[in-house]
């Protein structure tokens, strides 16, 4: 970070100081889309300050303009650098500037679906944005992290506003059972992974990530660095909600407020799995066929967390718990993806595929989740028998579920097969038969739980009378909302081209 | 004797902190007592960064400098922390972790 | 013409899409059924212009090869074909621009292979021989390459030169330049990990490429263009390829190397005929439906464009694309207008066929990363065939098979098709056993017999984890399998007493004299297979519109409550004996033709054990047996219940529905000439295909 001289009176001190001072003045003009999240947070508190509490719903505006305002930068500005920043703290590469735009259309969604959520109805919601939009900061600085301090900050800042906003709605005995649960188990997850960090950096003697990344190289096979790095990954595995770090995730995702819920289940897995992706990269890549030790662990831990979501999923009642574990599943098949880091293929490294099942997997998990939340506006019931006959109440609503539905399964022309067709291909290109075959079988047995949620739908009856009133669900906006997103599901699974050429030319730089 | 206090006595010490904290999460059923389990775990981690960038050969206070962030940190996260179990307290009366498992199912 | 086939696929999708924003049910329905009768009407000038001779296919592909030949450019062709030939001295790959040993023509190339030795040839390939074996087919299959084509390039280039257009001569010349370079050039392991490691670039893989990006954007684009043509030609050179009509080949993932790539050819013709027609008749057979009809004829006119696809696709990621676009229609016509048990039926139908699906998707997938270069392209695979390993043959036809053994169905894979059949409404069982069953036949046929000659023909089995050897051979196997089909489906449909469950198993005993042609490998027992497939979907149609028609007067299918219908219907009586003759085998009808050339080829055989066949004439009685019986009981005797006098005979839609069915019953069986013209050809192709091991 800083280079050090001898002593206080040495020339070179200075010679340090003005370099480093030099770096960051030039990275500070690249910085410019989390200088603007930065500000709409501070925005953000002082106007909520000044709010009546009834309108401080209309600050999602402001969060949103953010958002938008950070993505036009990104895309205008960053879309072709390839340079670390800050002499060496974050790194700008095509990888993380896609990452990005990612996070922020999945905060966009969120930001839009926790504006018209039931139970936010009569709060402050000024400092729920500004919450959130620290929260996507740390994904920001996850996605672009190039040194252990910056897996540190970017990690807890995720995570400590996170652990705020799931316990939002404060009365609610589930939303503050599931906080409790989320920050114990969340802090022990990322104290353990700044132990191991803590262990890295000592064998190294550098927090810079290239450093790192040249001492695992030479040393894959050191019992220490494994230890270490099995320590880091808890913290990973935590924020990706891979087995054995998964515990978390089913009453967390039920007892927090549906946005929320849609944002851990979006937002945070794709920072995790960035990080996750920069750590392997640096640890594995160029190091061929040595690296197999560090492979087949994480073949394994994709087997068991693939298997153990499924399972899991085949008796669950409750739709956010469903999707809890369809989650963890799906975070199995992206893990599965991983084996193929380091490939020499040009299209389908494994950062890439990964990379493009994230974009898929946002858009069928937030349209699922607004479907959820449209269902539970309307009746006030997150069980499977509040969607019971909703084929018949807002045909709509339905129609879009099961597009999300077919896409989650994985079948064509849904954006969640071309995803996972190019998951199955990287772990067959990088020689895992065993693992695409696992991989196979869970997909046949998660069919069983997302046709019995489109069974209920069509098949069961409402639970009210169709001569009622209520029969009719208007869920009027979110209708729509959920057809823009069946729009992308079905566009990003049909013209695969769309999205599979950018992801080509990700590359991860680490400076 | 000072100069026998070398890197391994630290990292022992730190290792033994993390070690008596993963024990408190672990089998203290009090929020409270997990909380003070992190803090541990978190202080043997900055305890390592100190003690690895004291005994570096490279003249960096990388170590010294990531403590400094673990220690804001984790204080940060104590905040939290107890703010949330505040509000399970209000709303479940108790403090014991295994008081909340209404959403099990 | 090559657009209708488009229409053909897409046809039904359209409709459907125009039918969701119909005001009312009937007028959805009426959408539906036009739609679907247009989209049959579209089907006639196709087989009408079908001819095994003419093919299209290598005009589409010179269409496009030119396109391709024009992006390379002098050098690079030199140094590609260099690259290609030091390979082939032995020499260090990645020789740039040195140019001895330049092989230009062809023949050059052969004597060359002719006068090596295999191991100086490919000093590090355990297979040599193969690769050699190999190589020779492929120069051969290139030398059938219009050799005038240089000359016809040149003379257009003179023409256009004459009258003024410079830059198109200039074109032209360029062009004719290019074929004869690259004439000769096939890639090798040795040349591909040089040109590709995959079809795409990016900055990260092959350091060769130049330093500009406009200059490396350049060189991408020429490799590509060199390895596209070399893909062309291979697929070109297939025997099959000659059989191939109506060729449209358009990029679809430019990324992965997947096109839009669609042909009929004798096998898919008759099917596709089948499809078409059935979806129409279903249609207007299921008019009295009264449970949201909108829904049902829409996900009807989605299965029909899965259908059609899948035997239209020849691109391995289109063709899987369509095989699962089946699967969500059939889930939910079983679970919504089904019987009693009709949502244990739709969710076991789903998850038995997505399962041999998922199988299929990974085979794809290790064939696509074996090829080279890395393909979906059906006739480039099937070309290089021959050249997989057998241990790699052995486990993509595995896992084929039990896919596609899933589909059609074999024994011990036939648990989901009773209840599937039996909890369905009655068009769709039609559906079901006249074409979905068939997507498992045309698999066989397409993709595991040819794509692992070895592996099918092999005559020892060793299980991979035990290292057991069984005692029998693949075809042997399969010819089994094929009999247990027939022997216990015939059992167990006598023993039925529900009638629609009864024609489910007739419907399996009946594919199973398919499986045996395939086991047979004879030209008689390919023809007669491909054939049964035609005309079983024909008369299970038949036997099922005939179910259907009495299930909706008596709303019970009980056999043995039934009685004397045939004085209560005669019309509906003569139908359905047609039908039912057709299934038992009786000379005449269609099905006969297809069981005796079967027979025929089983006979013939030299591979498969002549015990099975002389046991599958035993599934020709049992089959007799239940189909003369059921008929006893249900058209004969005294009349069952007496509520059975006030039974009306067919109504329109019923006649509708089942009329064509009996008149093609009637032809077939007369004029089998008719079809059999169609799938011979292709049918031999295929045969030569799927013997093609390394020896032969």
């Amino acid at each position: 970070m800083i280079p050090l001289a001898e002593s206080a009176t040495d020339p070179s001190l200075a010679h340090a100081f003005e370099r480093s001072l030099e770096g960051i003045r030039e990275s500070v003009a690249l910085f410019l889309p989390e200088a603007v999240l930065t500000g709409a947070i501070c925005l953000l508190i002082v106007l909520d300050l000044l709010m009546p509490k009834r309108q401080s719903r209309f600050l999602m505006f402001v969060a949103l303009a953010a958002v938008v305002g950070a993505g036009a930068l990104i895309f205008f500005m960053r879309s072709t650098i390839n340079q670390p920043l800050f002499n060496g703290l974050i790194v700008i590469d095509t990888f993380a500037s896609f990452l990005h735009i990612v996070l922020l259309l999945g905060a966009a969604i969120v930001i839009a679906l926790s504006y018209v959520y039931r139970d936010f109805e009569n709060r402050r919601m000024g400092e729920y944005y500004a919450i959130m939009l620290a929260s996507l900061l740390g994904m920001f600085l996850m996605a672009s992290a190039n040194d252990l301090l910056m897996f540190v900050i970017g990690v807890e800042l995720v995570s400590i506003p996170s652990y705020i906003l799931v316990v939002y709605t404060k009365e609610d005995r589930a939303a503050t059972e599931a906080g409790l649960k989320y920050v114990l188990y969340g802090s022990f997850a990322s104290g353990v992974m700044i132990y191991g960090l803590s262990l890295l950096y000592g064998l190294t003697g550098s927090t810079n990530l290239a450093d790192v990344s040249r001492f695992i190289v030479g040393n894959l096979d050191s019992f220490t660095v494994a230890v270490a790095s099995l320590m880091a990954f808890a913290g990973f595995a935590f924020k990706i909600s891979a087995v054995p770090f998964h515990w978390w995730a089913p009453d967390v995702y039920q007892g927090a407020p549906t946005p929320i819920t849609a944002f851990l289940a979006v937002a945070s897995k794709a920072a995790g799995f960035a990080l996750l992706i920069r750590f392997l990269d640096a640890a594995v890549a160029g190091a061929g066929e040595s690296a197999f030790h560090w492979l087949n662990a994480i073949a394994v831990f994709a087997a068991l967390t693939m298997t153990v979501g499924n399972l899991a999923a085949l008796w669950q009642e409750n739709m956010k718990r469903l999707l809890a574990y369809s989650s963890i599943a799906h975070a199995g098949y992206m893990l599965m993806g991983l084996v193929a880091i380091g490939s020499s293929s040009a299209a389908m490294g494994g950062h890439q595929v990964v990379a493009f099942y994230l974009v898929a997997y946002l858009f069928m998990t937030l349209g699922a989740f607004v479907c959820v939340v449209a269902v539970y506006n309307l009746t006030g019931v997150e069980s499977m028998s509040g969607y019971r006959g909703l084929g018949r109440r807002s045909p709509m609503l339905a129609f879009s579920m099961t597009i999300f539905l077919v896409s989650l399964i994985g079948l064509p022309p849904t954006a969640g097969f071309a995803g996972k067709f190019q998951l199955f291909a990287a772990a067959i290109n990088s020689g895992y038969l065993w693992l695409a075959v696992i991989g196979g079988i869970n997909t046949a047995i998660s069919c069983y739980y997302y046709l019995r949620v489109m069974k209920v739908m069509y098949l069961d009856e409402p639970a009210v009378e169709p001569s009622s009133p209520a029969f009719v669900l208007d869920a009027q906006g979110l209708r729509w909302f959920a057809g823009v997103l069946v729009a992308a599901v079905l566009l990003v699974g049909i013209m695969v081209d769309l999205v599979a050429r950018v992801t080509q030319h990700l590359i991860i730089v680490t400076g | 004797m000072p100069e026998d206090i070398g890197l391994a006595h630290y990292l022992i010490v730190s290792a033994l902190i993390f070690g008596i904290g993963s024990a408190a999460i672990i089998v203290r059923r009090n929020a409270i007592a997990v909380l003070m389990g992190i803090e541990l775990i978190l202080n043997a981690a900055a305890l390592n960064f100190v003690a690895f960038s004291r005994y570096s050969t490279y003249g960096k206070l990388d170590g010294h400098i990531v403590a400094l962030f673990v220690i804001v940190i984790a204080a940060a996260e104590a905040a939290v922390a107890l703010a949330i179990v505040l509000n399970f307290f209000n709303n479940f009366s108790s403090v014991n972790v295994d008081d909340g498992s209404e959403l099990r199912q | 013409m090559d657009f209708l086939l488009s229409f053909l696929i897409f046809g039904p999708l359209l409709f459907a899409a125009i039918a969701l924003f119909a005001r009312n049910d009937a007028s959805a329905k009426g959408i539906c059924t036009v739609g679907s009768l247009l989209v049959f009407l579209a089907t006639i000038p196709l087989a009408w212009n079908y001819s095994s001779e003419e093919s299209t296919l290598r005009g589409t592909f010179w269409a496009q090869e030119d396109a391709l030949l024009d992006r390379l450019d002098d050098a690079a062709a030199r140094r590609y074909v260099d690259l290609a030939a030091g390979i082939l001295h032995g020499r260090s790959s990645g020789a740039e621009g040195d140019p001895g040993g330049r092989w230009n023509t062809a023949e050059d190339v052969r004597s060359l292979v002719k006068e090596r030795s295999a191991i100086e040839l490919f000093p590090d390939s355990a297979d040599a021989e193969a690769r050699r074996n190999a190589l020779l087919a492929t120069i051969a299959a290139i030398e059938e390459d219009d050799p005038d084509r240089a000359a016809t390039a040149r003379a257009k280039a003179d023409v256009a030169a004459e009258s003024g257009d410079q830059a198109k001569a200039e074109r032209l010349r360029h062009r004719a330049e290019m074929v004869l370079r690259t004439s000769g050039v096939w890639l090798d392991e040795g040349a591909e990990a040089i040109l590709i490691s995959d079809r795409t670039y990016n900055d990260q893989s092959l350091s060769s490429l130049p330093a500009t990006p406009a200059a490396r954007q350049a060189e991408i684009s020429r490799r590509q263009a060199f390895v596209e043509i070399c893909e062309l030609r291979k697929a070109a050179s297939l025997d099959l390829a000659k059989r191939l009509k109506f060729v449209t080949r358009v990029p679809w993932i430019k990324t992965f190397g997947v096109y839009y790539f669609v042909g009929i050819d004798g096998l898919s013709l008759p099917l596709i005929f089948l499809s078409t027609l059935l979806v129409f008749l279903c249609l207007v057979y299921s008019w009295h439906i009264e449970k949201a009809p909108k829904g049902y004829y829409i996900l009807f006119l989605v299965l029909e464009t899965g259908l059609v696809g899948v035997f239209c696709a020849l691109d391995m990621f289109l063709f899987y694309v369509f095989w699962e676009v089946v699967l969500l229609p059939g889930y939910f016509l079983i679970g919504i207008w089904g019987g009693p048990r009709r949502t244990y039926a739709a969710i076991k139908f789903f998850i038995y066929t997505l399962a041999g699906s998922v199988l299929m998707l990974l085979a794809m997938l290790a064939l696509y990363f074996n090829a080279t270069p890395t393909s979906f392209n059906m006739l480039a695979l099937l070309h290089d065939a021959p050249t997989m390993s057998l241990a790699f043959q052995g486990w993509v036809f595995a896992a084929l098979f039990i896919a596609f053994a899933i589909k059609v169905p074999v024994f011990p894979f036939h648990t989901w098709l009773p209840d599937a059949h039996v909890q369905a409404p009655t068009a769709f069982s039609v559906m079901l056993a006249g074409v979905m069953l068939k997507m498992g036949g045309y698999g066989f046929f397409r993709l595991a017999y040819p794509l692992c000659p070895d592996a099918a023909l092999s005559d020892s089995i060793t299980l991979p984890l035990f290292d057991w050897v069984l005692p029998f051979g693949v075809p042997a196997l399969v010819g089994g399998l094929g009999l247990i089909n027939i022997i216990y489906g015939a059992l167990v449909a006598m023993a039925q007493t529900d009638f629609k469950s009864l024609v489910a198993y007739s419907s399996v005993s009946h594919m199973g004299f398919i499986l045996l042609g395939l086991a047979s490998y004879t030209h008689a027992a390919f023809e007669g297979a491909a054939l049964q497939m035609f005309n079983h979907g024909v008369s299970s149609a038949m036997m099922f519109f005939v179910v259907g028609v009495i299930y909706d007067r008596a709303h019970h299918r009980d056999l043995n409550a039934f009685g004397g219908i045939g004085l209560q219907m005669p019309w509906y009586t003569g139908v359905a004996m047609i039908a039912f003759f057709s299934s038992l085998g009786l000379p005449g009808l269609n099905g006969f033709i297809g069981e005796v050339l079967i027979f025929l080829g089983a006979f013939q055989s030299s591979i498969l054990p002549k015990w099975m066949v002389f046991t599958a004439v035993l599934g020709l009685l049992f089959g007799s047996a239940y189909i003369l019986w059921t008929i006893r009981r249900v058209f004969l005797g005294e009349l069952g219940n007496d509520k059975y006098r006030s039974f009306s005979d067919l109504e329109a839609r019923e006649t509708i529905a089942l009329v064509p069915l009996a008149i093609m019953c009637i032809v077939i069986g007369v004029y089998p000439k008719v079809i059999i013209d169609v799938m011979d050809a292709t049918m031999v192709s295929i045969l030569e295909m799927s013997s093609k091991t390394f020896g032969g």
